[in-house]
């Protein structure tokens, strides 16, 4: 089956869950109700017949508008029974998708989370859902009233007589003229349109966001007349476009609903002839005001057909992304070394990142992964700590396949840390706590006094107790990292992955940073992505990254003497510490 | 639903006069749209000896009805409608240029993120929807009242009863409005619960993961997924029968017309046709309007969008004066001056003078004030108390487009425009020649990578162009920068990481775009605040500690803390 040409109502109720069931009954109830509205026109018929031939009495007037009114209420108790539980359906069917992409984002290479703004997922999950909120909640639940109410009176005026039926739809094809000179051109137009308005929305987006550059080179003039010239030309080639449509469109919306162009004269004349009777020519010029109105209703919502398969594709395309699979029994590891079996790797299939990746890292020794800038080092971090799996090749942990150890057990063993600094919005307390759920109070406050946080965080107005989104604003980024460190350092982990940790990311305390994360280094298998080399200068194994191969391994000093690579790198490194602006000496 | 109206029309500014005359060719519409009772009318009164006149007459009625229909209705598009669009072209335009007005502080990234969703989604719903609705919401009342001034004219009692059916009915959609209101906050709670646990939940997932936090985070965002359902239902189940009840009225007062119709017949008050032809009609006054149950909806929706629209369109407007600033020299002074947001203060007293030609570093902690100090300077607001003055006059008395014009900005977030790399190098100064364009890229150290693009210098930026590193991208912009030539200097210093070869690069292009300028960086590398001629530390918004790297290396104060700080920290090596 393919995916991409399935109904976009098909798709929807995929995510219907325990509300699957319960859409017929919805329909039943809305077509029951809709029939119960048509009593009223067969009342006024009759109703009317009664008169013309004398017969009708207060009485008799009474119980046919009883009739009507009766059928009105059961009309109105029964839709809005059946709209209530369709809108349980949409609203279940919204809430679902909002789960099942939470959940794959459970299950998902973390990668994939990491790479991309957590903007951009937010947006997913809150707004993409919300567009289609708009539309569902509308389109299904009224769906089958306006369904069935045609249906309903369609059936009721062929069958009451077939002439006058066809008579009242002769608005249809009277109409077919004006639609085609609506749809004239309307390839071209729209694509006309489409361009206007990408291009007017890529002209405003630039220059908001470009704002500050051009206030700062003071080029307001030239910038807001491209804006401008933009805003004018999209204004320009719609109005145009419109200013086409509107007679047609005009033409079509007064000639569709106006049923009685046909009804009247040809039922009067049928009437004349003897034909059909006085109720029959009176129900049949009636009963075509209850379904055209549903049906440009309807029409109008099929549009929204387009926009909820519009906004459902980001949705499908995220949860297309294959899942990790992982085991559920804990596996027997050997020690706590990684190794890489000639493992290449790239990012969605494109161009290869990594090469025929092979070393050890020994248990409890550093291993330091150096290079240039996009050399795959901190590529190899990353699929250390299974944010990714392994393109070829094998990457191992304690002498396993990452990919046979379960994921609960993986991330005991090995803390990564990188310079994120997000806390969640509960007690600082239980933020460092998430690192070891059974830690006592005490052991929690040990980590944060390794970790340099325990003063900063006596200093806030509840200590320990207080929101760390409360303590937002008072929190520093480097106060903030070094609360995440104190939560890595009470998780017993094996393994510590440093990748860029100790990059100054808050200069003030960068100082601090290093102290904690020093300690919390201390006895474990140590692996360092790190630019700044004379933090690495005493690893066990430096690694040099460049271009997706490992250029070269070996201690700093045996590199020094081996690596040309490795030997600029460091007289760079050296270079740019003593670099300066040295103007007074100019 | 009048409320509404009345809005749109207050900020259709000029444009009222036309969306009124709409409102006009709206009601002819209607009264077009109710000659066919007179075609009904006809056939009633001839009932009893029907020829062919009758039925060519009833047809030709109603066709002159659909025909009048028609015109009426592109009238109301070519003036109402196509007016529309203007108007919300004006408030593009307006938007646009209120920027440029506006002083650059009042740009944050969340403002920002409002202006865009409101030039690119806002206005466009409103110019779609607004004048449909205003079609709408008038054509439904105004069709019941053109029937019923018809029927006051045949028959009081029944225009009394459309009157009576419209009042109910417009009274149980000012209850549905209401309703609408009352749980609007409830929804809107659990919106912004939802936005918020989601974003929670996306930003700490990988925190989540690598903690094995099975039910934490991820109960919270089940519950406010549930609770928007909730919110979502519970408004639902309340207007829901208030809108079939709505539409029910309206029949409800139809059977009440049908009974009326008869009664008054058998009483011998009305003539047969009229019996028939208001049995017929009392399916036909309210059509328009049971379509309006919608319409609670669409002005609700365009409510909230005009509520942001006029969120946005409040701007500050920094320039009072027309005089261009031209200084004598380039000496920067701050004398005394003070500056907060809202109730909060972020710079006390400083005073500072950076004479031409020299450098000064601000130092202190996250938070102190440095970035509001140098966005002081570059006037992106203006201060609350004191001057700042370059070459000794005022800034406060001269445009801000000419006081930017003496200063280069190096921030830490780059924007390039999706355009060549040429362009935007050449943003920096428009008139210049493509030989000072590549002078300056060289000089920036970007000439090497920029030949290694496909195409050069004509590389598109951007989405669908070349993705250029970090540090490429920085350095485009310190060329663009050096374009400017600008005599004066603010630079924000990067604190993220980058690798030693391109930290190098970066170095030697910002000395470039400082040489010989006067220079005032937020600094944070030990090199550049020992060379600096002059530094300032600030704590808490005050200045804590002037002089220079020497003077103050020897006082006990933040700034011998730092040094030892930043020392320490750059040479820190990790041992296991």
């Amino acid at each position: 089956m393919n995916e991409r040409t399935e109904h976009p109502i098909k798709v929807l109720f995929r995510f219907a869950g325990d509300q699957k069931g319960k859409m017929p009954l919805s329909i039943a109830l809305a077509l029951l109700g809709e029939l119960c509205g048509m009593l009223p026109f067969l009342a006024a018929a009759m109703l009317a017949n009664e008169a013309y031939a004398g017969r009708a009495t207060i009485i008799s007037a009474g119980q046919w508008a009883g009739l009507a009114a009766a059928g009105v209420l059961l009309r109105t108790l029964f839709c809005t029974i059946s709209s209530a539980r369709s809108h349980k359906i949409a609203f279940t069917i919204l809430r679902n998708i909002r789960r099942a992409i939470a959940d794959h984002m459970r299950r998902v290479p973390l990668g994939v989370m990491l790479e991309t703004p957590s903007g951009v997922y937010k947006t997913l999950i809150v707004d993409n859902v919300g567009k289609l909120e708009d539309s569902i909640a509308h389109v299904i639940p009224e769906a089958p009233s306006q369904l069935g109410a045609p249906a309903a009176c369609l059936v009721l005026i062929f069958l009451l007589d077939w002439r006058m039926g066809l008579a009242s739809l002769v608005t249809i094809p009277l109409s077919v003229p004006f639609i085609i000179g609506m749809m004239r051109g309307y390839g071209e137009k729209m694509a006309t349109y489409l361009k206007a308005g990408n291009e007017m929305n890529a002209a405003l987006v630039e220059y908001v966001n470009g704002i500050q550059v051009i206030k700062a080179f003071g080029q307001t003039g030239v910038s807001f007349g491209k804006y401008s010239n933009a805003v004018k030309f999209f204004h320009d080639s719609t109005l145009a476009w419109w200013r086409q449509c509107w007679f047609w469109m005009a033409a079509v919306k007064a000639i569709i609903p106006s049923t009685m162009v046909g009804s009247l004269p040809v039922g009067t004349w049928l009437y004349m002839n003897g034909e059909i009777s006085l109720p029959i020519l009176i129900a049949c010029i009636v009963i075509p005001f209850g379904f055209m109105a549903p049906l440009m209703k309807l029409a109008f919502g099929s549009e929204q057909l387009t926009v909820i398969a519009a906004n459902l594709r980001p949705i499908r395309e995220f949860l297309a992304i294959p899942e990790q699979v992982r085991p559920t029994q804990p596996v027997l590891l050997k020690s706590s070394g990684f190794s890489f079996e000639n493992v290449s790797f790239s990012y969605n299939h494109s161009r290869e990142v990594l090469h025929n990746v092979s070393f050890s890292a020994e248990p409890g020794k550093m291993t330091a992964i150096v290079g240039p800038s996009g050399s795959g080092k901190s590529t190899i971090a990353k699929l250390m700590a299974g944010f990714w799996d392994a393109g070829k090749g094998i990457v191992r942990y304690g002498g396993v396949d990452l990919k046979q150890i379960p994921f609960d057990q993986l991330m005991g063993e090995i803390s990564y840390v990188a310079q994120d600094n997000f806390l969640f919005d509960r007690s600082i307390r239980e933020n460092i706590r998430m690192g070891r759920p059974e830690a006592t109070d005490h052991e929690v406050e040990e980590a944060a006094k390794a970790a340099n946080c325990h003063e900063f965080i006596m200093q806030l107005p509840n200590g320990y107790d207080t929101p760390a989104g409360e303590a937002g604003d008072r929190l520093s980024g480097g106060e903030r990292q070094r609360i995440t460190i104190a939560r890595a350092m009470l998780k017993p982990s094996r393994a510590v992955i440093l990748d860029e940790a100790t990059a100054y990311a808050d200069p003030q305390s960068e100082a601090q940073i290093q102290e904690a994360v020093g300690r919390l280094v201390q006895g474990k298998t140590l692996i360092v992505v790190a630019h700044r080399l004379s933090t690495i200068q005493n690893a066990d194994q430096i690694l040099v990254v460049d271009k997706g191969y490992i250029a070269a391994s070996g201690t700093q000093k045996e590199l020094l003497d081996s690596c040309p690579l490795y030997r600029r790198m460091w007289e760079n490194h050296l270079g740019a510490q003593s670099q300066g602006r040295n103007r007074k000496e100019e | 639903m009048l409320m509404m109206i009345k809005r749109i029309l207050k900020i259709s500014g000029a444009y009222s006069g036309k969306i009124k005359l709409g409102i006009f060719f709206n009601l002819m519409k209607t009264i077009s749209m109710s000659l066919i009772l007179i075609a009904v009318y006809v056939v009633a009164e001839n009932l009893n000896h029907l020829t062919m006149n009758t039925v060519w007459s009833a047809l030709g009625i109603v066709i002159v009805s659909i025909l009048l229909r028609i015109l009426f209705q592109w009238l109301m598009d070519i003036t109402m409608s196509a007016r529309g669009f203007d108007m919300f072209r004006d408030y593009r335009l307006t938007i646009g240029d209120r920027m440029r007005a506006a002083p650059m502080g009042y740009f944050s990234e969340q403002k920002l993120g409002s202006i865009q969703t409101v030039l690119t989604s806002t206005v466009t719903e409103l110019e779609q929807y607004s004048m449909m609705a205003i079609m709408d919401l008038t054509g439904g009342v105004l069709m019941a009242l053109a029937v019923t001034a018809f029927f006051l004219i045949v028959q009081p009692l029944f225009a009394l009863i459309t009157l009576v059916g419209l009042g109910l009915g417009m009274l149980i959609l000012h209850i549905i409005q209401w309703e609408a209101v009352k749980h609007t906050p409830n929804v809107l709670a659990a919106q912004e619960n939802m936005t918020i646990q989601a974003l929670e939940y996306i930003r700490g997932i990988s925190v989540l993961r690598a903690f094995s936090q099975a039910d934490g985070s991820e109960g919270a965002v089940y519950a406010a997924f549930d609770r928007k359902r909730q919110a979502d239902l519970d408004q639902e189940y309340a207007s829901l029968p208030l809108l079939k009840i709505y539409s029910a009225v309206y029949k409800l007062t139809g059977c009440v017309m049908m009974f009326a119709a008869a009664a008054l017949y058998v009483a011998g008050s009305i003539s047969l046709s009229y019996c028939l032809l208001f049995i017929i009609s009392s399916f036909i006054v309210y059509s328009e309007m049971e379509q309006m149950g919608d319409g609670a909806f669409m002005a609700r929706k365009i409510t909230t969008e005009l509520n942001r629209l006029e969120a946005v369109t409040d701007m500050p407007r920094m320039d009072t004066s027309e005089w261009k600033l031209e200084p004598e020299c380039f000496d920067i002074e701050l004398r005394d001056i003070s500056f907060g947001y809202g109730s909060r203060t972020v710079i006390e007293h400083v005073s500072l003078t950076v004479p031409e030609g020299t450098s000064c570093a601000i130092v202190g902690p996250s938070g102190s004030g440095k970035t509001t100090l140098c966005n002081l300077i570059a006037r992106f607001w203006d201060v609350q108390e004191g001057k700042v003055l370059l070459g000794g006059q005022d800034v406060k008395e001269f445009t801000a487009d000419s006081l930017m014009s003496y200063i280069s900005m190096v921030f830490q977030n780059v924007f390039l425009f999706h355009d060549t790399i040429e362009n935007n190098i050449r943003f920096g100064n428009p008139s210049a020649t493509e030989e000072e364009v590549i002078e300056a890229a060289k000089r920036a150290q970007c000439h090497e990578f920029i030949c290694a693009l496909p195409d050069g210098y004509r590389t598109m930026v951007g989405e669908g162009g070349s993705t250029l590193s970090g540090g490429e991208k920085q350095r485009i912009s310190i060329a663009r920068a050096i374009l400017k030539n600008a005599p004066i200097v603010i630079l924000d210093e990067a604190t993220s990481s980058v690798d030693p070869e391109n930290e190098r690069e970066l170095l030697a292009a910002i000395g470039e775009l400082t040489r010989g300028k006067t220079l005032i960086s937020i600094a944070h590398r030990l090199t550049t605040v020992r060379n600096a001629d002059q530094i300032l530390v600030i704590d808490h918004g005050r200045v804590s500690q002037k002089g220079t790297h020497e003077e103050l290396i020897q006082e006990d104060g933040i700034y011998q803390t730092f040094w030892k700080q930043r020392e320490t920290a750059a040479g820190w090596t990790l041992n296991r």
